[in-house]
């Protein structure tokens, strides 16, 4: 005969509970991990969703290549830093409905890019490098400015 | 050489550096981009970590030259690890003062030019750097900058055109709404 525990109850009934309860803490974290789940996963390039890009250039140069005199539009290549950044909409959640709360979800990366052109023309972009670490949270610091060894005027 | 009213600028060197202003400064990095290639992403190095205002690089590339926010140029190899070299506390002889654009003389690879703001405005000064001497310089405030950095409406204008998808911006592994 197993032996009255706490509040009258059995030690199986105990136990019992314990894993009722903690049955219910789990289905709390299953269900929120299918939530976060079911989320879009955004990409900048992705067309999905109300993506807003709110990229810039933010600083620029001209450039001429040392090892290619022969470019055909040497005052038209450009070195330049863009910043990247893109946001959703706000729109109010009620996974915890204590309000409409507000969340943005943000991608940011700072790059300097070259600038040529294609024989048809047309600009070609190749991303030169990334700055790393640096996260602006959205606004655009006061200047991003690059340099060039040693121009020549 | 002027072509269309715009300086014909001629590197002698593909190397560059790069910072935000009052933020980190990274390089050195290679402007030379191979035809066949799209993405580049060279390393590169977290010279100094503090807050630049102004910084430049000389002819041979071998060092960077940058002012803190507290005034002071220092000088720092791109080449290889060291400590940089505090070249002159530029607010110890001018007091306050804003620095907004430093440049390697050109032909004086010792010579260092400074456009900063006092009380009476902008102002043109020279730093020798092996002497370490700090006098007036002759030249317009004006002229001491970056050529060419008049021309983000141009780029603007060419990258407007470019779809999303083609700037090849890495995607970050989550980023979920």
């Amino acid at each position: 005969m197993a032996r009255p525990g706490l509040y009258g109850l059995s030690g199986f009934q105990v136990v019992t509970r314990s894993i009722m309860r903690y049955h219910f803490i789990l289905v709390y974290i299953i269900l929120i991990l299918i939530l976060i789940s079911g989320c879009h996963a955004v990409t900048p390039g992705a067309d999905t969703g109300d993506i807003i890009d709110a990229s810039q250039n933010v600083s620029s140069a001209l450039y001429h290549p040392v090892s290619r005199p022969d470019n055909p539009n040497p005052i038209r290549s450009f070195v330049f830093i863009r910043h990247s950044y893109y946001t959703t909409q706000r729109s109010p959640w009620t996974l915890v409905s204590s309000g409409a709360a507000s969340s943005v979800a943000v991608f940011e990366d700072i790059g300097v890019y070259f600038l040529r052109f294609t024989g048809s023309g047309e600009p070609d972009i190749v991303r030169l490098t990334r700055l790393p670490g640096l996260q602006t949270g959205g606004l655009t610091p006061p200047g991003f400015i690059w340099r060039f060894q040693h121009l020549q005027r | 050489m002027i072509v269309d009213g715009t300086p014909l600028i001629r590197n002698t060197s593909d190397q560059a550096i790069a910072f935000v202003e009052y933020g980190p400064l990274y390089g050195p990095f290679s402007v030379e981009v191979p035809d066949t290639v799209n993405v580049l992403d060279q390393s590169v190095l977290l010279l100094a970590d503090t807050r630049v205002p102004a910084a430049a690089l000389p002819s041979d590339g071998s060092r960077a030259a940058y002012v803190d926010d507290r005034g002071r140029l220092f000088a720092i190899s791109t080449t290889a690890s060291a400590s940089p070299d505090e070249i002159i506390d530029l607010r110890r002889f001018l007091g306050p003062i804003a620095v907004s654009s430093i440049q390697w003389a050109i032909g004086s690879p010792d010579v260092l030019l400074i456009r900063l703001e006092r009380e009476l405005g902008l102002e043109a000064w020279t730093v020798l750097i092996l002497t370490r001497q700090l006098g007036p310089a002759g030249v317009d405030p004006g002229y001491i900058g970056e050529p060419g950095s008049a021309h983000l409406d141009e780029v603007n204008l060419f990258t407007r055109s470019i779809p999303t998808g083609l700037w090849r911006v890495p995607a970050p592994e989550r980023f979920e709404r």
